[in-house]
């Protein structure tokens, strides 16, 4: 779904795959330090940058991914375009029985929260 | 020249030269050895204000963090973690369903959303320990634990699945309520 146009250098959606970054077996998503594995890993501040919508998808096997691993995950891109254009942006993709919405909704509010304690 | 000669000479006038030139030495380095002091003094003066202004308004925000956030709490403290063990309840069989791992998860996760909202929120917000909370690293481990452990989870060795979350959120009880209390220590230390 990488679309590129000469008039719009960005391109339309890029997809991350969760699948590509989980630990082999595992159905979980948990810790800050694999939140920040994968935020490297998979190269989403950069995919954020040059993109005007960016998809994650999530393995329908999924369990819980928990607040913590995305507040690693998404720190920096939830900081720059704030949540409603966040929001706007990026789409979760979860074929399976997994609701991501309301860990998602913590981790934004600590993101966002705890950005603003450093600015003050 | 003169002054050479005169001290040759042992001469009074030489002597009592010599006897004025030490007076002003000494004078002079009791005026140096004073405004060292002095100077010393008011360093000692100046750190000591500043550093009673700073514990004071560290014991003000610990009475402040315990008074608004602590307190009222208490009970919803231990509450939280005896809803976890409630939970954990539905470890205790042999089998689980991935459709009942979820609903498992989806419990804990929202319980763990509570807290993080009602209780440890605040202090992330008046970033109490220079920016780090022991408290929230406590909780966060605990919900990795058992949510590694739920996803590992194998029914004919639910037993020892079972005890081994309900001893992890036990754990975790007990060294938070201690973090609590090292912080309440810490307070009545500083005042």
């Amino acid at each position: 779904m990488n679309t590129y146009s000469l008039f719009n250098p960005m391109s339309a959606t890029e997809i991350i795959n969760l699948n590509d970054h989980r630990t082999p077996g595992a159905r979980v998503f948990t810790g800050r330090p694999r939140g920040e594995e994968v935020r490297i890993k998979s190269h989403i501040d950069e995919v954020e940058a040059r993109s005007e919508h960016v998809t994650v998808r999530i393995p329908a096997d999924t369990i819980t991914i928990n607040p913590s691993f995305l507040e690693e995950l998404l720190r920096f891109v939830v900081r720059k375009l704030g949540a409603a254009r966040f929001r706007e942006k990026f789409k979760f993709e979860t074929p399976g029985r997994y609701d991501i919405s309301e860990n998602l909704d913590l981790a934004i509010e600590n993101i966002l929260r705890n950005s603003n304690a450093l600015v003050r | 020249l003169s002054f050479v000669s005169a001290l040759l000479l042992d001469t009074p006038t030489a002597w009592d030269y010599t006897r004025d030139i030490a007076t002003m030495v000494l004078a002079v380095a009791s005026i140096v050895v004073a405004v060292l002091v002095f100077t010393y003094q008011k360093t000692q003066d100046r750190n000591a204000a500043s550093e009673s202004a700073r514990q004071l308004n560290r014991t003000t925000r610990l009475e402040w963090v315990r008074l608004l956030i602590i307190e009222p709490n208490r009970d919803y403290i231990l509450d939280f973690f005896q809803r976890l063990e409630k939970s954990l309840q539905k470890v205790n069989h042999d089998h689980l369903s991935f459709d009942q791992q979820i609903e498992i998860a989806s419990e804990l996760d929202g319980l763990f959303r509570e807290f993080d909202r009602r209780f440890l929120s605040y202090f992330d917000s008046i970033s109490l320990l220079d920016g780090s909370s022991p408290h929230r690293q406590l909780i966060e481990a605990l919900q990795e634990g058992l949510t590694v452990e739920l996803d590992k989870f194998v029914g004919s060795d639910y037993v020892l699945f079972h005890r081994r979350m309900v001893q992890d959120v036990i754990k975790c009880r007990n060294q938070f309520l201690a973090a609590l209390y090292a912080l309440a220590s810490q307070e009545q230390k500083s005042s």
